[in-house]
């Protein structure tokens, strides 16, 4: 509707931005740029939730957890501007 | 309130789920990779030094000699990622805990291994393997498995960790 989403984050790689179950309103751009939460889907970990941490100039990008303890960027390679379905506008995050 | 309501709908239709877990959960860790590797250095070592003893080395031998030091150097490879994926995703406060000689046990393991590829010396390789071989022990001791010794019953046949696994079959 409008161009949202509404989807729902799993696991603590983004806490506390992004806490497990939080629901998350998703919004699709054209670009996105470096900060922005994002959901990505991934040809090998499929759909995530993760931030952007470096932007290339041939419109690619680089994207990681905001724990030390999530999948490296390495891990999870270059993100092409296509895999990113939309940027994260609304956090809910449970309450407790 | 808007999270409950949200809980509300997603109970009835499920949303979407994105992953932001920490790694991917597969639970499948085993020590055996990295003793075999430390194995596969041993018996590049042992093959380098068949060479070394050849007065002259035709083209055939220099080949040889490249394929032997870089198979030892990917098995050193091998050796530090396994023992370091074991160490940091497997091995939690409670292991750490029950031995606490891990953290010194796997730093002495990737210094061990650096300098086994470093030289062609098998006294290296075997200290390794010994270093190895106790991580294998700890490994298997925090899941309730015991262990036992063998010699591999394959070159270079040295003493190998081996967890005790009931049959499945009668």
């Amino acid at each position: 509707m409008f161009g949202f989403s509404i989807v729902k984050a799993s696991g603590d790689s983004m806490s506390p931005a992004v806490k497990s179950g939080a629901y998350l309103l998703i919004k699709h751009r054209l670009h996105y740029k470096v900060n922005d939460i994002v959901h990505v889907h991934h040809a090998l970990y499929g759909h995530m939730v993760k931030r952007i941490v470096s932007l290339h100039m041939n419109n690619t990008y680089h994207i990681a957890g905001d724990n030390a303890a999530s999948l490296s960027i390495a891990q999870m390679g270059i993100i092409e501007n296509t895999q990113i379905l939309g940027k994260v506008r609304v956090v809910i995050n449970p309450s407790r | 309130m808007l999270f409950n309501l949200l809980e509300t709908v997603n109970k009835k239709h499920p949303f979407t789920v994105l992953s932001a877990h920490c790694d991917i959960p597969c639970k499948i860790y085993d020590p055996i990779t990295a003793q075999l590797a430390v194995l596969t250095m041993i018996r590049m070592v042992d093959l380098l030094t068949d060479l070394d003893d050849k007065k002259d080395l035709s083209l055939n031998d220099r080949a040889q000699f490249s394929r032997l030091v870089n198979e030892k150097e990917s098995h050193g490879n091998k050796v530090k990622e396994e023992i370091r994926v074991i160490w940091g995703d497997y091995i939690k406060q409670p292991q750490l805990d029950a031995y606490p000689e891990i953290h010194e046990l796997v730093h002495s393991i990737m210094l061990g291994t650096s300098a086994a590829k470093q030289h062609i010396d098998k006294g290296v390789t075997l200290a390794l393997l010994g270093e190895v071989n106790r991580f294998a022990e700890i490994f298997w001791a925090t899941k309730g498995i015991e262990t036992f010794s063998a010699i591999s019953p394959y070159p270079p046949e040295q003493e190998l960790v081996y967890p005790k696994l009931n049959s499945t079959t009668n």
